[in-house]
């Protein structure tokens, strides 16, 4: 658990990977497009969105907000939950995107979905924890 | 746990692990054969022949040209022609009996992930005529009856319509979210794909609201429909080439209205689009980016055996 100029300076790193991550997904779900035939997934196109707003927006807040007050506390098992959640529902969407544009299904990427959910809760249950006992 | 606490160590396995469930979840869905068994076996029985409305051919052997077949109890003529900036085919089809309307599964076997070409399947089958038909292994949803027998009764959730076809060869198209097992007895054939493209000699397409995207797409398409008692329209439409670009569903729907069909049904398409006659292609299979057919689950086909 830890705060302060470098918690702002990881927070910064944070912002800039989820962002590459997001760009990323954003330019696969479209060259993806490219070679469906005119198919389309809301899952494929939206899951840019999971990095972004799970990990570039928080990651920005908390960069922002470094400074002020007692800081942000982290930590680095709440951070390890917290990005393999953002991970498994990006892979779980990208999935379930491929699978409707070829217009099948397969029931484990439920599962997946379920487990990022799972970690990302985990996270933050670890994450306020933390708090707790810093406090 | 120790060796997780150093940086980047946990991002790395854990980026293996979720690699390694991708790549098993998609050879799961795309790749990896599992047969399956069916619901009931032999639910479902034919109830006899209808009377010979076919003139036999003389001497009673069949009569066989590049476009048309004859015998005492099949009569096909397939016809190639040009609309909507695409070559279509079709197959018209007069039969004695619907005993000779038969659907087949790849290597014989009701399961996901195991297929075969449509024209491998028709041979195998001494088929006449065979198209693709709707491909029931690539989903986990939508009834599957074939022959007589119920391998899936599990209707699609949340939209679908199957085409079912009656022991006596007649075809009615039902909604499969409603459609239950028992709405079956005497059925000798459902094919879930979709959707219903005519009813009554009116398309049932309608242009853009509930229209799915890829069903207002110029695509490679499969269609069968029903004129009269044991008279049939087969059509496949090559798509994705220079040559022929393909249709879409509300073309599709005309295109079957123009052949007289009153209920009309749309089979799997795109590079699944295939139609064999006599042991050969005689459409142009593609899926866009690789030419020749591709392996699907199951055919429709019109043949003796």
């Amino acid at each position: 658990m830890s705060s302060g100029p470098s918690a702002r300076q990881h927070f910064r790193s944070a912002a800039l990977v989820y962002g590459v991550v997001s760009a990323f997904t954003m330019g696969a779900s479209r060259i993806y497009a490219l070679f469906s035939q005119g198919v389309s997934s809301e899952a494929m196109t939206y899951m840019f969105l999971y990095p972004l707003l799970g990990g570039t927006l928080p990651a920005l807040l908390c960069w922002a907000l470094a400074d002020r007050g007692g800081g942000v506390p982290r930590s680095r098992a709440a951070d390890n939950l917290w990005n393999a959640g953002i991970a498994a529902l990006t892979v779980a969407s990208f999935l379930q995107g491929v699978f409707e544009i070829a217009g099948t299904a397969s029931g484990y990427t439920l599962v997946i979905r379920l487990m990022g959910a799972g970690l990302a809760v985990a996270a933050v249950v670890v994450g306020a924890a933390g708090v707790i006992k810093r406090r | 746990m120790s060796f997780l606490k150093k940086p980047y160590r946990f991002a790395v396995v854990y980026s293996i692990f979720l690699t390694c469930i991708s790549a098993y979840v998609l050879l799961d869905a795309f790749v990896i054969p599992k047969a399956a068994v069916p619901v009931a076996t032999a639910a479902y029985q034919q109830v006899g022949q209808v009377a010979a409305v076919v003139e036999p051919a003389a001497g009673g052997e069949p009569v066989l040209t590049d476009s048309s077949y004859r015998d005492e109890n099949i009569q096909i003529t397939i016809e190639k022609g040009r609309a909507f900036e695409s070559v279509y085919y079709v197959a018209d089809i007069r039969l004695s009996s619907a005993d000779y309307l038969k659907t087949a599964l790849a290597k014989n076997t009701y399961g996901r992930n195991i297929t075969e070409t449509t024209s491998e399947m028709a041979a195998a089958h001494n088929a006449v005529l065979a198209v693709n038909g709707d491909y029931y292994g690539f989903r986990n949803t939508g009834f599957v009856l074939r022959n007589g027998v119920l391998y899936r009764a599990a209707g699609k959730g949340q939209s679908g319509e199957a085409l079912l076809i009656d022991a006596a060869g007649n075809f009615s198209i039902a909604d499969e979210t409603t459609l239950s097992e028992k709405d079956l007895a005497g059925m000798q054939q459902v094919l879930s794909f979709g959707p219903g493209l005519v009813m009554n000699g009116e398309s049932t397409v309608t242009g853009g609201g509930n229209a799915r995207s890829q069903d207002a797409q110029s695509n490679p398409r499969t269609a069968i429909g029903q004129i009269s008692e044991l008279h049939y329209v087969v059509v496949v439409v090559d798509g994705r080439t220079a040559a022929s670009r393909g249709v879409t569903l509300k073309q599709l729907a005309e295109l079957m209205i123009q052949y007289n069909c009153k209920i009309a049904y749309n089979l799997d398409g795109g590079g699944s689009s295939a139609m064999v006659f006599n042991g050969k292609v005689i459409n142009h299979p593609t899926d866009g980016r690789n030419d020749g057919e591709r392996r699907v689950s199951d055919i429709v086909y019109i043949g003796h055996e």
